[in-house]
C-alpha cells in the first residue's frame, strides 16, 4: 500500500512538473496586461520626465566629456532652447508640483504648469517650468494607442 | 548570484529539471553606465553603444507604454540607445516587456519605466 501511495505521489510530482515547464507566454497579451496594471498617471508621467531632464543638465555639468550624446537628449526634451540652472552641479529639485493650469495650445499640444523647489546648499528658490504634452495617435500590432512626447520650456 | 554590473537574481531549480540549462542574467545598465561616467571611461562608453547599435535594426520599432489612458511614446533608435547608455534614474526603472529579433537584430521592443 505504501509503494502505491509512493508511486502516485511521484507520478503527480512529475506531471505538476511538466506542466510549469510546457508552459507558454503570449508576449504580447502579457505586455497589454502588465502595462496596465502599471499604469502611470499624467501627473506622475510629467514628474518623471522633469526629474529625468534635470538629471541630464546635471550629467552634463558635471560630466563634459559626455556632453555631445546628453545635449542630444536635452533637445529632444526642450520645446525651444535647453533650460539652464543656475548652479545646477550642486542643485537639487524638490516638491515637483504638476499643476491644473493646462493651457490648450492647439487641438494636439497642452501646455501644463510645474512647480519645484531649486534647492543648493545656500538657498531654496520656488520656481517653475511648462510641460508641452503633444497628442496624437498610433497603431501598434493592429491596435489604436494614444501616443505623446513631452518637452520642457521656461515659457 | 550578484555582481556589480547584474541585477541580483535568485535561481531556484526544480529536481526534475534537466542538467545544464542555460540561465540568463540580467544586466545593471545603470550602475555600469555611472562607472563610465564617474571614471570617464569614453572608449568602453562608446564602445557599448556601437554594440547597441549594432543590437538594433536601424528602422526598428522602439515604443514606451505607460497605460491605457496616456498610450505610448515612439522613440527613435538614437534616442533609445542614448536613454539606456546614460546614467539617470529613469535608467533604473526600465523593464523590457518584450522585444522581436530578425536576422540578428532587434527590429520591434516595448518597454516600460516602472
Amino acid at each position: 500500500m505504501k509503494q502505491l501511495i509512493y508511486i502516485i505521489l511521484v507520478l503527480l510530482f512529475v506531471s505538476c512538473a511538466n506542466k510549469e515547464m510546457n508552459k507558454t507566454y503570449d508576449f504580447t497579451t502579457e505586455s497589454y496586461t502588465e502595462t496596465s496594471a502599471l499604469e502611470i498617471t499624467k501627473h506622475e508621467l510629467l514628474t518623471e520626465k522633469f526629474n529625468q531632464y534635470f538629471d541630464l543638465l546635471k550629467l552634463k555639468a558635471n560630466h563634459p566629456d559626455f556632453e555631445e550624446n546628453i545635449i542630444t537628449q536635452l533637445q529632444e526634451l526642450s520645446q525651444n532652447k535647453i533650460f539652464k540652472i543656475n548652479s545646477v552641479k550642486e542643485a537639487k529639485i524638490e516638491n515637483i508640483q504638476v499643476t491644473d493650469q493646462i493651457i490648450v495650445v492647439s487641438d494636439s499640444i497642452e501646455k501644463i504648469k510645474i512647480n519645484y523647489d531649486l534647492v543648493t546648499p545656500k538657498l531654496t528658490v520656488k520656481d517653475s517650468i511648462y510641460a508641452y504634452k503633444t497628442s496624437s495617435e498610433i497603431t501598434i500590432d493592429g491596435i489604436n494607442f494614444p501616443s505623446l512626447k513631452i518637452k520642457f520650456s521656461k515659457e | 548570484m550578484s555582481s556589480p554590473y547584474h541585477k541580483t537574481d535568485t535561481i531556484t531549480r526544480r529536481i526534475v529539471s534537466n542538467s545544464n540549462n542555460k540561465v540568463r542574467i540580467a544586466s545593471d545598465d545603470y550602475s555600469l553606465m555611472l562607472d563610465y561616467y564617474a571614471n570617464n571611461n569614453l572608449k568602453d562608453w562608446k564602445v557599448r553603444q556601437q554594440n547597441l547599435n549594432n543590437l538594433i535594426a536601424n528602422n526598428a520599432k522602439i515604443y514606451r507604454f505607460y497605460g491605457n489612458d496616456l498610450g505610448v511614446e515612439v522613440y527613435s533608435k538614437l534616442n533609445f540607445i542614448q536613454l539606456i547608455s546614460t546614467p539617470t534614474n529613469t535608467l533604473k526603472k526600465i523593464k523590457i516587456l518584450d522585444k522581436v529579433i530578425e536576422h540578428g537584430k532587434i527590429v520591434k521592443l516595448k518597454f516600460i519605466v516602472q
